[in-house]
């Protein structure tokens, strides 16, 4: 004790001094990737898991996980072990390891279209592109300013490309993996995921840490694998567009079948008098199935689709595991048509119309009210100028029951 | 003395033969895997890793200090 300190009688407690609060830097040791979420636990004194399942929750939010992270890894110094930022060379090494991959990676998901669904809003990408720029130019005025002997140029552009090298490598092993599956050698992809799962378990056995990082690739092949075993997609019945056209009399096959693509079946110019009744199955992997129809016929269809819709004139149901069944029975002396969809991924229709081309289908309703998604669609075909029925009231029209 | 098994890896590891056990019973028709399967069960595995990780950087920590 100094001569200036203020004596202490033993009965009055000493004042603790309320801990100041930890700077947050990143954690050189609690780290999966750069320590953002080992340090932020430890800033806020909370596991760093949440902070982590946070981050990879954000990452599904429009990317904001990944800009976030990769912020952070840009403008957060590492902890040097004592608390105090780590000197900034270190850190500016780490940023460019780490920002390079983010910022390939972005870059990737963006060339393959990955950005309509995923990337909400489509601001990621000039948004990563601004950050890629000026972080090159941060990095290069940071090492001018150090004096730095090597060019920081090459150094650049050495993780852009190992950063490629991965990216791709992971590309190819997912669509691999989903183009494997779905061609009939899921039970070889399946394995490869077994072979991977023993090896880290081995690898946990030795101790050895590295041998978590086979995870990832275990992941990425069964990812794919998975999605495509859940839709039960196949590549069996060749790969593109396919019309069918059975007219007349014909005596039409059992069924129909296509592994990826368009599959249009036109059954408009089949002889369908004296209450012709056709059962049809229809099996696609992945793609778009039309089944076009004249008004007069009632359909019926059972459809079980992976992931993707059905829509029968208006009645229809979209989403995983699709089990949708339509039961009509015709009216009296008129024509049906029962279907029995299989479909991986994609969408099955039964419409009355189609354009000349054969392709495109002349909707109206949509075109002059400017209207998607779930409603009944309006058809003008047949119908004079004014009588505008619904494609449900026209099918109706043709089953028991039905009103027109 | 006998070596403690890494967490995480053996986690992970045991997670991703379920997954792949799971994959090669839906291939073999043995079992008819559905998006509604799927789902949590990758959810499940991604989780379990996660959480292996949390739980022994964490013993990690509290051994050798932060």
């Amino acid at each position: 004790m100094t001569p200036t300190d203020p004596p202490q009688s033993p009965e009055t407690p000493t004042v603790a001094s309320a801990p100041s609060p930890r700077r947050f830097l990143r954690s050189p040791d609690d780290r999966v990737l750069g320590g953002v979420a080992g340090g932020l636990g430890r800033a806020f004194g909370v596991d760093a898991t949440i902070f982590r399942i946070a981050l990879a929750a954000l990452v599904f939010a429009g990317g904001v996980g990944l800009l976030a992270y990769a912020a952070a890894l840009l403008f957060v110094p590492s902890d040097d072990g004592t608390g105090q930022p780590a000197p900034r060379e270190r850190t500016w090494r780490t940023a460019a390891a780490v920002g390079g991959g983010i910022l390939m990676l972005l870059a990737a998901l963006a060339l393959l279209g990955a950005g309509d669904g995923f990337w909400a809003g489509g601001w990621l990408v000039p948004a990563a592109l601004v950050a890629g720029v000026g972080y090159a130019v941060l990095r290069l005025r940071g090492d001018e300013g150090r004096g730095a002997s090597r060019g920081p140029l090459v150094r650049l552009l050495t993780v852009a490309a190992v950063g490629l090298a991965v990216l791709l490598g992971a590309g190819l092993a997912f669509w691999g993996s989903a183009w494997a599956t779905a061609a009939g050698g899921g039970v070889l992809v399946a394995s490869a995921v077994l072979a991977l799962g023993a090896a880290l378990v081995a690898a946990a056995f030795r101790g050895d840490t590295r041998g978590r990082w086979l995870a990832l690739p275990a992941l990425i092949i069964a990812f794919p694998a998975a999605v495509v075993s859940a839709a039960d997609v196949s590549l069996d019945g060749g790969v593109g567009d396919r019309t069918h056209h059975p007219a007349g009399a014909d005596r039409l096959p059992a069924g129909y079948r296509l592994g990826a693509g368009e599959l249009v079946v036109d059954l408009r110019d089949l002889d369908w008098r004296d209450g012709r009744r056709v059962a049809l199955d229809l099996d696609v992997g992945v793609g778009h199935a039309v089944v076009l129809v004249p008004e007069a016929v009632c359909v019926g269809a059972r459809s079980d689709i992976g992931a993707g819709q059905a829509d029968v004139f208006g009645r229809g149901a979209g989403g995983v595991d699709v089990d949708h069944d339509v039961t009509r029975e015709p009216a009296a002396g008129a024509p049906g048509l029962t279907l029995d969809v299989h479909m991986g991924m994609g969408a099955f229709e039964v419409l009355h119309h189609q354009t000349d081309d054969g392709r495109r289908y002349d909707r109206a309703g949509d075109r002059e009210n400017g209207r998607d998604g779930d409603h009944e669609t309006e058809y003008d075909e047949g119908l004079a100028p004014g009588d505008r029925r619904t494609a449900r009231q026209l099918a109706d029209r043709a089953c028991l029951g039905g009103r027109s | 003395m006998s070596r403690r098994p890494d967490l995480p890896a053996l986690v992970a590891g045991l997670a991703i033969l379920a997954l792949g056990a799971l994959l090669l019973l839906d291939r073999v028709d043995a079992l008819e895997l559905r998006f509604g399967v799927l789902a949590p069960a990758f959810l499940a595995v991604c989780g379990a890793i996660l959480l292996a990780t949390g739980l022994d950087n964490r013993d990690r920590e509290a051994a050798h200090g932060p």
